[in-house]
């Protein structure tokens, strides 16, 4: 009896887990003082803004399309599925030669490299540790949020 | 190096240590007095080294990093790049006026191996080049390069699609100059046989009621809050040589057109369009040809979920100069005439599946002695192999009404096409 009732904890614990979109930060250069909104992220991860300001190029830097913060980014900013963003790109390409952001699939390494780039902006799971960079918005439980 | 070195010698101090553990442990005599102080030094020592080790790991792994995004560091963009697509397939006609087509019977063809070539120099700097190979004209010679020069060679061509070099200012302004395609509704730009649902292309675009390309300059952009929520205000802004009969333009009045939209992400992902060109023709032949054409045209695309709905329609008025009419038979001269296409076509994405089934129809009106007005049904299937590599299947049925000729109207011209293509993004 015991075990069957461990193993329906385990399932249902990992159930909730599955179920939990993971929490993300998005980060720009300490330098950066944007005052970010959904509208405008979206942009830049669209590559619509391509310069911050109107001067400084824009370096956003994607996780890979597999990563799970990648799919609840693009699904709550960008209001696509994976395979809806991975046709954007494609029609992209091919009506304007525009080409997707880039893809770091390491968290400390996107920190890093966003400490580093004065135009950079990125996202990384909220449990990654962000010092040097300034926090500009969570994306967290499927929402928006200022930090 | 420095920290295997460092964990080979925490291993071997451990050892040490869990041996001597072992002794006391094994029944030895119980250590003395004096040796406490040696494990607590070893303790210590251990410690120390333990420390050592951590930071060294420490370091290696922040160097790695360092390292990482020295040579990681990505530019804005890639200084030079080159994709495109290709598609090809087999395809038939069936119809009563074969004359019409290049082959109505089950033919392999190749459709589109285009390339792009993008060079991005610098921020706000790009330049961008697509070229189509194609097996036509297919010509035929004596390949003078391989042996002794009898071997028989096909050639092909190429097409230049676009190559135009391009500022971006900002989302609100940019512009380039060269040869674009004509920003006008949706199917000219997207073009791309990855990108357009179907396999058969609107007459809008056949028949070029706006010419398809356009050499000369074009002022664009986009922008955000002049309409309520997420919906952006687009535009294009050109003056070119519009129709030429060359590659270039024999007159100096210019083509000027644009093109404005209006379009969202949410709830859905839909774009509205206005397009318009206003333009002259003019050749030095004989007879001379020369005519104004005014174009205007809308569209409306719109992604709701499985769904996806595209329509457009364009119109083109064409007012031929005095005597400068174009010939068409002995005695026979192009009138004066408006042109329209209209088109819609709807697809479904069957969920959980790699398939999506559209449905298309056409109308198109124009004078033509097969008939003024020509209607089109269709159907077919995208196969999602992946986003980028695709098979399309596609069954259009065409026929044609209003025909002037007596003879021609006596027996409805009819077209059918079965055609499947194989398309994959580069």
């Amino acid at each position: 009896m015991r075990v069957p009732l461990a193993l329906l904890v385990v399932l249902l614990l990992a159930r909730s887990v599955a179920a939990d979109p993971p929490e993300l930060v998005v980060i720009v250069n300490a330098e950066n003082q944007v005052k970010m909104t959904p509208e405008y992220l979206e942009g830049l991860f669209l590559k619509k803004e391509r310069f911050w300001g109107g001067s400084a190029p824009v370096i956003a830097l994607n996780a890979p399309p597999d990563h799970p913060g990648r799919r609840e980014f693009d699904r709550v900013v960008l209001g696509m599925s994976a395979e809806t963003a991975a046709s954007y790109w494609i029609d992209a390409r091919i009506r304007s030669g525009s080409a997707p952001p880039k893809e770091v699939a390491d968290p400390a390494l996107i920190v890093r490299l966003v400490v580093k780039l004065k135009g950079a902006i990125a996202y990384v799971p909220a449990t990654t540790a962000v010092a040097g960079v300034r926090v500009v918005g969570r994306i967290k439980r499927g929402k928006w949020m200022t930090p | 190096m420095v920290r295997a070195l460092g964990i080979v010698v925490v291993l071997a101090t451990t050892l040490g240590t869990a041996a001597a553990d072992d002794d006391v442990g094994s029944g030895a005599p119980p250590p003395a007095a004096s040796s406490t102080p040696t494990l607590e030094a070893m303790q210590a020592r251990l410690d120390a080294l333990e420390k050592t080790v951590a930071e060294q790991a420490t370091a290696i792994a922040e160097a790695q990093v360092v390292t990482e995004a020295a040579t990681a560091t990505p530019a804005p963009e890639p200084t030079f790049e080159v994709h495109g697509f290709i598609d090809m397939g087999l395809q038939k006609a069936f119809t009563n006026a074969p004359e019409s087509f290049p082959s109505t019977a089950a033919t392999f063809v190749l459709g589109n191996v285009n390339l792009y070539f993008t060079f991005h120099p610098t921020d706000h700097w790009s330049a961008l080049t697509e070229v189509r190979f194609t097996n036509e004209p297919n010509g035929s010679a004596f390949d003078p390069a391989n042996g002794i020069g009898d071997d028989t060679m096909r050639w092909g061509s190429s097409v230049l699609e676009r190559a135009y070099i391009q500022y971006d200012h900002s989302r609100e302004l940019g512009f380039r100059v060269g040869e674009f395609l004509t920003p006008f509704g949706i199917w000219n730009v997207d073009h791309g046989s990855p990108v357009v649902i179907a396999i058969v292309r609107p007459e809008s675009i056949t028949q070029e009621l706006f010419p398809t390309h356009q050499l000369g300059v074009d002022l664009f952009g986009e922008r955000t809050g002049l309409l309520p929520d997420r919906w952006t205000v687009g535009y294009h802004a050109y003056v070119s040589n519009g129709r030429t009969p060359g590659s270039v333009d024999l007159s100096n009045d210019k083509m000027i057109g644009g093109r404005l939209t209006a379009s969202t992400t949410r709830p859905y992902r839909m774009t509205f369009g206005l397009s318009a060109m206003y333009g002259t023709y003019a050749d030095h032949a004989t007879p001379e040809v020369a005519y104004t054409e005014l174009g205007y045209a809308a569209d409306a695309s719109l992604d709701a979920g499985a769904w996806r709905f595209r329509g457009e329609i364009t119109v083109r008025d064409i007012d031929y100069e005095m005597g400068k009419r174009l010939q068409l038979a002995a005695g026979e001269y192009a009138p004066d005439a408006r042109s329209y296409d209209a088109y819609l076509l709807a697809a479904y994405r069957i969920p959980a599946t790699r398939f999506e089934p559209f449905a298309y129809t056409e109308a198109y009106r124009t004078p033509d002695d097969a008939g003024d007005l020509q209607l089109q049904a269709s159907a077919g299937m995208t196969t999602f192999f992946t986003p980028s590599i695709q098979l399309k299947v596609q069954a259009l049925h065409a026929r044609f009404f209003d025909s002037s000729h007596f003879e021609l109207a006596a027996h409805q011209e009819v077209e059918t096409y079965l055609g499947a293509k194989l398309v994959m993004g580069l």
